[in-house]
């Protein structure tokens, strides 16, 4: 599906959505999450190509794939934090969405641990 | 994710919300509280599937 039909689809969601809300009806905050969920889910479609591409520069590159595999999860899970948490935001739910955002953030950082492990370990051999 | 589930849900909404007021202005209250539930229901049951989906693309495209 192109660009452009994404958009018209959501245009179109968005004004209905807008006229569901002021008659009453409450179907509306389930319309705004499919919106919401229905540009993610071409986004993620799009970003599978990237992935591939990258899958492949790294094959080529000879690179540890180790921690490329480690970048991935953060930025998979920054974008499911991100997703989940303005979803929560937009129902109302303000205290939910800040402690999804904090910890998709300590999740993060734990995940980055063993990089963080890896550049400590490479500057102490360095060091005399 | 086809693009008509957007028009489906949102004429259900309108539905609902017809059926709403008219239910209101009979008198017939506890109606018009079921049939919003129903419509709510009915609304899951079409978004599930896709939640589903997504997630579990997102699960294989990033390896969580």
């Amino acid at each position: 599906m192109s660009f452009y039909k994404i958009m018209c689809g959501v245009m179109v969601g968005v004004l209905l959505a807008l006229q569901l809300k002021q008659m009453g009806s409450p179907v509306w905050i389930y319309l705004s999450f499919l919106l919401s969920m229905f540009v993610l889910f071409y986004a993620v479609g799009r970003l599978t190509f990237v992935m591939e591409f990258l899958d492949g520069v790294m094959e080529d590159v000879g690179l540890e794939s180790g921690y490329f595999e480690i970048l991935l999860k953060i930025v998979g899970i920054s974008y499911l934090c991100e997703f989940v948490s303005n979803v929560c935001r937009e129902s109302g739910f303000m205290s939910v969405a800040g402690q999804i955002e904090i910890g998709g953030k300590l999740t993060m950082m734990v995940m980055s641990m063993p990089i963080l492990l890896a550049i400590v370990n490479t500057i102490t051999s360095v060091l005399p | 994710m086809p693009v008509e589930i957007i028009i489906k849900i949102a004429a259900l909404g309108i539905v609902i919300a017809l059926l709403n007021q008219v239910l209101k202005h009979a008198g017939r209250d506890d109606q018009a509280f079921f049939v919003t539930m129903a419509g709510i229901i009915v609304v899951l049951t079409w978004l599930l599937p896709y939640v589903v989906e997504l997630f579990q693309s997102m699960q294989s495209l990033f390896g969580l």
